[in-house]
């Protein structure tokens, strides 16, 4: 009887519940079809990343001869409305140990310079450093800072490639964007960036892989995003890998590899201040 | 017929699409696709955090490439240093509001021993062979949410400036060698009580120091012993600390988009010593009071950083010329000082941070007597180039520098071959003329390779 009630139950349920999820994937299915390569990238740039976090961090550097280095920080996130503040420790290599980078990622709208600060324990004191430099290596690996920090929405022009590809069993839209003819000068220096392909998953608005021209010739990056988890509610890739080629030839490469992260654990404001850098590097 | 028309057709595609795929295979495979395939990481321990703890050993050898002349204990070109250094720092967290750090170097150089062109003065064994330098011991502890404070011995370092010391006048500086030290090794510490109080538009630093010593000068008969124009004196020198051991500064900072500006005030004693006394038995060098009130700037516009820094040192006491140093032996002329410094970060050229900054000093009152000019001009440029995921570092520097002390020139290279292992090279060139203060010095070009054992 009660297995009788339980598949009962179970095929109502089937029966009740099959046209319903037919009907919302069909009207999310819709609503993601008819939106356009932009709305895509506006929804990319609008994800949830948390409004704070606190994350332990590898990054590994992988050299043209295949050797790999290992930078172990610690990091802190914090989102203000207008600005993103971060920063980031060394924990190791002993050589960088204590060094410690703090950024301030305004928003657009705010049409101001970001701004950085760097504290280098050698000469014990902290040094602005020019954050408009988004092409520049993060931390010396392949990853730019304008990788790091995402990309600026109205910056560029954007297109649909391609409707549909799997990737790792997870439908995407392949969307290209390039700098707008206006800005491009403008870009091209930040950035360095002359064009990109992104593959964004369609279920979360996910960017798994892109493929990024570099403004030096014949080089191109590739960029994947694996491990893709909801942590505390967040989507978080926890390991993320950039191969730097030149024409068609790997030069190098680095992965980030996420060890801990925690959303929403209050992270205190002090942190960010860059006259605290030398006190947060021996608190930490 | 239609199934045989079917099958026919559906074979055709099938083979088609073998075919077409092996193509896309063949083609992804020898282009891009490749570049997506996962990379294994192949790191042992990666999930230990590393410990708050360091310690490194480095071995350094140092070539003197010209003989340093008449005077000095080397008298010929060979090596003046083969020195093993173990540097070893200790930091504990005793709870949220309190944690303590130590830092400290041990040095040995061999040099006196395995070298019998050396002929090193006592005061040269006894300071250069065996060495232990404290770096750092202190305890942090945040008073309130705002309020900090940093007791004990430490390394601070204020302004913009990296050629002349303008608002950077707490931390003496270690003068053994003309900027052959490694960076970390330039400043010393001082025991101080360092209040902070930190807001997201202001910081205010109040410091107070006890007994914090002038800069470290090299020994008698030492390359580039300061008071070697000196020795042909029957009277002995000695150096004495300030009488008045208190010194005390002030800096408000204030933070704006892009930007900062930094008043700082200090009673200070100069870390440069200047004759106090010269009588038949003695020469006594001491360190002279003087006030500072200077103002820094740095500003962030694109790929530039601008910094700037004024400041005035009140009653200074300055060097007079050769020819007049019998007037002032009852201490050294005291003037008023006016510093600048005008700057910039450059980073939009190929991974390489160009950085320039000009030097204007000027002299009050009547500087007829004294050993430098009324106005005195310097200059520094330095490259760093590090390029993305390589390894080597290169670091150049060029200094014009104030008060007639001539260029210098330096070159330093650093490879890691791994994480915990680095190599480096640093060749130091000397450019001085006989007008200059330093010409002594003018032979004392080296180079110098070096490997650090980090665990």
């Amino acid at each position: 009887m009660k297995k009788k009630n339980f598949v009962s139950g179970r095929t109502l349920s089937c029966w009740l519940l099959t046209p319903l999820l037919l009907l919302s994937v069909l009207v999310s299915a819709t609503e993601n079809n008819s939106l356009s390569a932009r709305d895509i990238m506006a929804q990319v740039d609008a994800r949830d990343e948390g409004e704070n976090s606190v994350a332990t961090s590898a990054m590994i550097l992988i050299d043209s001869r295949n050797r790999q280095r290992v930078r172990q920080l610690k990091q802190y996130a914090k989102e203000y409305g207008d600005k993103q503040k971060y920063m980031a420790h060394f924990l190791s290599p002993a050589d960088l140990k204590d060094t410690v980078y703090i950024n301030y990622d305004w928003n657009a709208s705010a049409d101001v310079d970001d701004e950085s600060w760097l504290f280098l324990p050698a000469l014990n004191k902290v040094k602005r450093i020019s954050s408009e430099d988004r092409s520049a290596a993060f931390l010396g690996s392949d990853f730019s800072y304008a990788d790091i920090s995402g990309f600026e929405l109205e910056w560029y022009d954007y297109r649909i490639i391609k409707e549909s590809e799997m990737v790792d069993g997870h439908d995407c839209w392949v969307i290209e964007y390039e700098p707008k003819a206006a800005l491009r000068d403008k870009v091209l220096r930040t950035t360095g960036d002359v064009k990109t392909q992104t593959w964004v998953r369609k279920d979360i608005f996910f960017q798994v892989k892109s493929k990024i021209w570099k403004a030096r010739a014949g080089e191109i990056k590739y960029f994947m995003a694996t491990d893709v988890e909801q942590i505390d509610g967040i989507w978080t890739a926890q390991k993320m890998q950039m191969i730097t080629t030149k024409n068609d030839k790997r030069q190098h490469s680095s992965i980030f590899l996420i060890q801990d992260i925690n959303y929403g654990v209050g992270v205190g404001d002090d942190i960010f201040l860059p006259d605290n850098m030398q006190r947060a590097a021996a608190m930490n | 017929m239609l199934f045989k028309l079917t099958a026919t057709a559906l074979l055709r595609c099938y083979a088609t699409s073998v075919l077409l795929a092996c193509c896309m295979l063949h083609s992804a495979a020898a282009n891009s696709d490749d570049f997506f395939a996962d990379i294994d990481v192949n790191v042992d321990n990666l999930d230990q955090l590393p410990s708050p703890n360091k310690w490194f050993v480095r071995q350094l050898l140092s070539y003197g490439v010209e003989a340093p002349g008449q005077g000095f204990s080397r008298s010929e070109v060979g090596f003046n240093k083969i020195e093993t250094s173990i540097h070893g720092e200790v930091s504990y967290t005793f709870s949220e509001r309190i944690s303590g750090r130590i830092e400290a170097e041990a040095f040995y150089d061999a040099i006196y021993r395995l070298d019998s062109d050396i002929q090193p003065s006592a005061q040269e064994l006894s300071e250069f062979e065996t060495r232990f330098q404290l770096r750092d011991a202190y305890l942090d502890i945040s008073l309130t949410e705002q309020w900090h404070l940093r007791l004990g011995h430490q390394i601070i370092a204020w302004g913009q400036s990296d050629a002349v010391v303008i608002a950077d006048v707490i931390a003496p500086h270690n003068n053994y060698t003309l900027l052959q030290a490694d960076l970390r090794d330039v400043r010393l510490q001082v025991p101080a009580a360092h209040f902070t109080r930190s807001t997201s538009d202001f910081t205010l630093d109040m410091v107070l120091t006890y007994d914090a010593g002038f800069n470290q000068l090299a020994p008698l008969g030492n390359e580039f012993d300061p008071f070697i124009a000196l020795r042909d004196l029957p009277q002995p020198l000695a150096q004495y600390n300030a009488d008045n051991k208190i010194e005390y500064f002030v800096r408000l900072k204030h933070n704006f988009h892009g930007g900062d500006v930094s008043l700082i005030m200090a009673e200070a004693n100069n870390n440069t010593l200047t004759l106090q006394q010269a009588k038949a038995e003695q020469l006594s060098f001491s360190q002279d009071r003087f006030s500072v009130l200077a103002l820094t700037s740095s500003l962030s516009q694109g790929l530039w950083v601008y910094k700037a820094e004024l400041g005035v040192h009140h009653n200074k006491s300055l060097m007079p010329a050769a020819t007049k140093f019998n007037h002032y032996l009852g201490g050294w002329p005291q003037h008023d000082q006016l510093l600048s410094m005008a700057g910039f970060d450059y980073v939009g050229w190929r991974n390489t941070t160009l950085s320039l900054e000009l030097n204007l000093q000027h002299t009050t009152g009547n500087t007829d007597a004294l050993s430098i000019d009324k106005n005195e001009y310097g200059a520094m440029f330095s490259l760093l180039w590090s390029d993305t995921n390589e390894k080597l570092t290169v670091k150049a520097n060029a200094i014009s520098m104030l008060d007639n002390n001539g260029r210098i020139f330096r070159l330093n290279l650093e490879y890691p071959l791994t994480d915990a292992f680095k190599v480096g090279g640093l060749l130091v060139h000397y450019h001085f003329n006989q007008s200059d203060t330093l010409y002594p010095y003018r032979n004392n070009d080296v180079v110098q390779i070096y490997g650090q054992y980090d665990f």
